[in-house]
Formats: structure tokens, sequence, C-alpha cells
């Protein structure tokens, strides 16, 4: 009986008129049933709608008013809540925006989408201390090979065809209030880049050098510090391979992205 | 602060804590940096089920400084759905964190089928809502460890199945299962403005012994009808209900809870002396419990 009732409601929430819940209730005063009913289906697609705006509001901005409803109702009715966290409601967005036009015509719109994801995730990913230029100096030089660099529970990557990062930064600057000019859409060459949050909690990103990024794989994969030297010998010539090594460690000490583990 | 340490507390009213306000990021620098005087703050659980970065950052920092309660939204504790471990699983790995002087969340359903309206959806108020809520009540004290406060909800529909009053519902559940309430003066008021039963009657036939924490919110009132918004001031009419609460169940831990159109600290703070004025003028202080 009463499981009947709520998958009455939440089908009629859900957005399907032959629910008919307004069967269901008592007349009461002067509201009419129907308003009764669509109080608790306009709250339901209201909540998301906000959830959506608050977690993307540079997307927003983005698409204009018109496209994000678009965007909302296509993207409320195919993807109804699972979880008991709002903070979750729009993790697939991003694959809502690659699979429905006119989104999927403008593939920026899908990266602006997955960036935001990623600086969510960036920013309430589990905590870890990270190690410092003095941690580093104390090491003894036989510990360095076998050295296994932990990455920020924090790091993510993520790849951009198209010139999101750069739009997504103008986007905010504009929200701000800085006068700003947004560029326009090109796919001049492929990005990567990284995203982390530092030791003040506060979400950073960067783009990456192919070497970089070849670096941040073999720490994300495990590798010791030998693999990865042996891997900078492949790409630096021998005079300046110390050098490098040196830069790219430092690279990831002052940028809060690594701790050292034997 | 009030330092709850240094009061000898009665017995009977241990579960006092104050006057409080729920905690919001918006003013997480604000509370640490000016340490306001607030009795106690209640966070909202589901905001710290995460795995780190500021929430828990700033959810530790302030624990350390003030008691506190959780609140939650998505324990669907009505729903037909088998009870969501996972999720009750998490909400204890917080309690063990936080170590709250009690937990709530709201005697409504918001999932069915697996899929979450992230509403708090009202329950008909019949013999058989009564046993499913007090068997899952029961388990979900058992797995937690301690009685849960449940909250009445704002609501705008009236089931044909009903066949008891609110007050009646919630009275036999307490009864049934040893959770507690947590009345929202504001939600009995919205509910008796959309359903037309006198609020004054609901506060006076809740038992006494059952009633552990108070919240106080604004709402939207369109004349016709009332929404609970949670982003407006209280009201007069909420104010005049909680001076009515007092009277039937004296010293109620309270607290305002502002959602929406959030204002800045010092104005939330401006309307918790307002209900500690209420409540002083009854004799009701934190020090003494007179
Ligand atoms: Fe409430």
């Amino acid at each position: 009986m009463l499981k009947k009732l709520q998958h009455q409601f939440l089908k009629q929430i859900l957005g399907d008129k032959t629910a008919n819940m307004q069967q269901r209730i008592v007349n009461q005063g002067e509201l009419s049933n129907d308003f009764r009913v669509s109080i608790y289906t306009n709250a339901y697609r209201m909540r998301l709608k906000e959830c959506i705006e608050t977690d993307h509001e540079v997307l927003g901005i983005y698409l204009g008013d018109a496209l994000f409803d678009q965007m909302v109702e296509g993207y409320i009715s195919e993807f109804p809540s699972h979880h008991t966290s709002l903070r979750y409601f729009s993790e697939r967005l991003p694959l809502f925006l690659t699979q429905n036009k006119p989104f999927n015509e403008h593939p920026i719109i899908a990266e602006l989408a997955n960036f935001e994801r990623n600086l969510l995730a960036a920013f309430d990913a589990a905590d870890h201390p990270v190690s410092s230029q003095n941690d580093l100096a104390c090491m003894a030089p036989e510990h360095w090979p076998s050295l296994i660099f932990q990455p920020h529970p924090s790091i993510r990557l993520f790849t951009t065809d198209y010139n999101s990062v750069e739009t997504w930064q103008a986007l905010k600057q504009h929200i701000n209030g800085e006068q700003v000019e947004i560029p326009a859409a090109t796919n001049v060459k492929q990005s990567i880049w990284l995203l982390w949050r530092n030791q003040d909690r506060l979400t950073e990103f960067k783009s990456l050098s192919p070497i970089e990024n070849e670096i941040i794989q073999y720490i994300l994969n495990k590798k010791s510090f030998a693999d990865i030297c042996q891997m900078l010998a492949e790409f630096y010539p021998a005079e300046v391979l110390e050098q490098n090594i040196l830069k790219h460690v430092n690279m990831l000490i002052d940028n809060q992205l690594v701790s050292l583990a034997q | 602060m009030t330092s709850l340490t240094h009061i000898d507390v009665p017995k009977m009213n241990e579960n006092f804590l104050g006057f409080g306000l729920g905690l919001r990021s918006q003013h997480y620098d604000y509370i640490l940096s000016n340490q306001p005087t607030v009795d106690w703050f209640e966070i909202l659980s589901e905001n710290y089920m995460v795995d780190g970065g500021k929430p828990l950052y700033y959810l530790d920092a302030v624990a350390e400084q003030y008691p506190l309660v959780m609140h939650g939204v998505s324990m669907s504790i009505g729903s037909t759905d088998e009870l969501n471990w996972s999720y009750l699983e998490k909400l204890k790995t917080l309690i063990n964190r936080v170590k709250p002087r009690w937990i709530s969340d709201h005697m409504c359903w918001t999932s069915a089928n697996q899929i979450n309206s992230h509403d708090l959806l009202p329950l008909p108020y019949t013999e058989d809502t009564i046993e499913h809520l007090v068997n899952r009540i029961k388990q979900v004290q058992d797995y937690l460890e301690q009685p849960i406060l449940l909250e009445n909800v704002s609501s705008y529909l009236t089931y044909r199945e009903s066949n008891t009053t609110e007050w009646e519902f919630l009275n036999e559940i307490t009864r049934q299962s040893g959770c507690l309430l947590l009345l929202d003066i504001n939600n009995i008021y919205v509910s008796a403005r959309n359903h037309g039963f006198d609020a004054k009657t609901f506060i006076n036939e809740i038992d006494q012994t059952s009633v552990r924490q108070f919240h106080l919110a604004g709402h939207s009132d369109f004349g016709t009808h009332v929404i609970d918004t949670h982003d407006h001031d209280v009201c007069q009419s909420v104010w005049d209900l909680y001076d009515h609460a007092l009277d039937r169940f004296g010293a109620v831990s309270t607290m305002i809870e502002r959602d929406d159109n959030i204002p800045d600290f010092p104005e939330l703070l401006a309307e918790m002396e307002h209900a500690k004025q209420i409540a002083n003028i009854k004799g009701i202080f934190l020090d003494n419990h007179a």
C-alpha cells in the first residue's frame, strides 16, 4: 500500500502526469489538488536546477539561460538522482553533453562541464600531507632510487581538445566583475591539465608539457624514482639530464603534489 | 562563548544546550575568527560525507570550540526501499568524528525505487505507516547505538488514506520506537496554514517528554498557501508559536535554521538572540535552567 503510493508519487515528481497523484489526496480549502501536487513537482525540478547552477556556474554563463534550461530539463529527465547527496547529482552531466544535441555539436561545452567536475573532485578529495624541499634535502642518497612519490589524492588529469580551460578562466573573471574578452572556441591543439588542491585547501590547475604529463602518469602508476629517471634519460641528452630531473622534482615539491615514501 | 563544562547542569535538563545556529559554509571564517557567543551549532550531515578538503577542515575546527548536533536529510526513514546501509555507515563514520550531542533527520520519505527526490515527502498517517516507521527507526537506533531525533516536515497535501492527525501519528511513533522529536515550529505553522488546522493544538497535543530540539525558520507566504523556503527571517506568527511551545515544553535547545538567501552572520545571531530573549522572559536560561 505505502510502496504503491510512494512509487506513484515519485512517478509524478519525475514528470509523468499520468501518475494522477491528485486523485489520492483530500480536497482542502482554496488550493486545488493539482496545485498541491505541483508544489512538489516544481520543487523537485527547482532543487536539481539550483544544484546544477551551483556546481556549474561557468557553464551556465557560457550557455546562456535558454540553452542552460534545455540542458537542465534534459539531464533531469535522463539521469534522476541515485545519491543521498546532491554533491554527486551532476556527475554524469559531461556524459549527457557528449550524447545529446545541440550540446555535442560544440564539444567545448562538455569539456567545460568536465573541468568543473574535476575542480569539485579536487575540492573535497581525501587529505594527505605533502613533502617540502626540506624533506627532500633530508633524504639519504641511497634511498633515492627506490623512492616512490605518493601523489596527493586530489590530483586529476584533464585533457582538452578545445581552449576550454582558457574560456573557463575568462568567464570566471567575467563573473567576478572583471573586463575580459571571452575567447572564441577553437581546437588548436590538445592540452593536458593538472588539477589539485594545495595545503591551503585551494584548488589549483596548470597545463602540463608532454614530459611532465609522462612523469605524473609514472607517479600515478606507483613507479619508482629510478623508473622515472630512466624514462627521462631517454628524453633528455645526458649533459642536461641531471638539471632537468632536478627541475621536475622541484615542480612536484613546490606545487605540493607529492609526499616522499620508500 | 558560554562554556558548558563549568555549568552545573541539573540531570533533568542535561539535554538543554541553549541557543544555537545552523553551521553554514559562508560563515566558517567569521565563526573561527570572531568566536561568537553561540551555545552550539547544528551541521548538515551530508555536507561532510566527503573524503577531505575544506568541509572537514572547518568541521573539525568548529567542533573544537562548540558543541555540535548533526542534522541529515537523506535517511529516508519512511521509504519502502530497503534501509540505505551504505548511507548509515557513512553517517556512523561521521558520528565518530564529530561526537555530536545527538543526531536528527526527518519524519518523511525522500527516495523510492532507489531514486532520490531530494525532498522531504509526507507520509500517510495510518497504522501501517506507524508500524513500518517504528520497525525501521528501531533498526537505525540499534545500528547507531543511540536514539535519533526526527523532525516534523512542512507539507502541502493530505493523503486520502490518512486516518489520524499528524500529532497523534508522531506521538504513536515516539512512544513505540523510543525516538525523539525535533519540533520545527515553522513547519508546524506552514502545515497548519496549508491544511487548515490550529498550530497551537498541534503543540498542545504533542507528548511533552518527546521533544529534544526546536527549529525556527522563515517561509514564503503566498496568502492562499505557505511554502517552507527557509530563506526569510522568522515571522511574528512563528515567534508567537515559539512562545507557546516554550510554555508547553520548557527549556528545549533552540536554533535558527536558514538554508537559502543566507545573510551575514550577525544578522542570524540577532535572530538567535531574539529567541533567547523570549525564553529568558519565561525564566529559561542555559545557566540555571529555571
Ligand atoms: Fe527544520
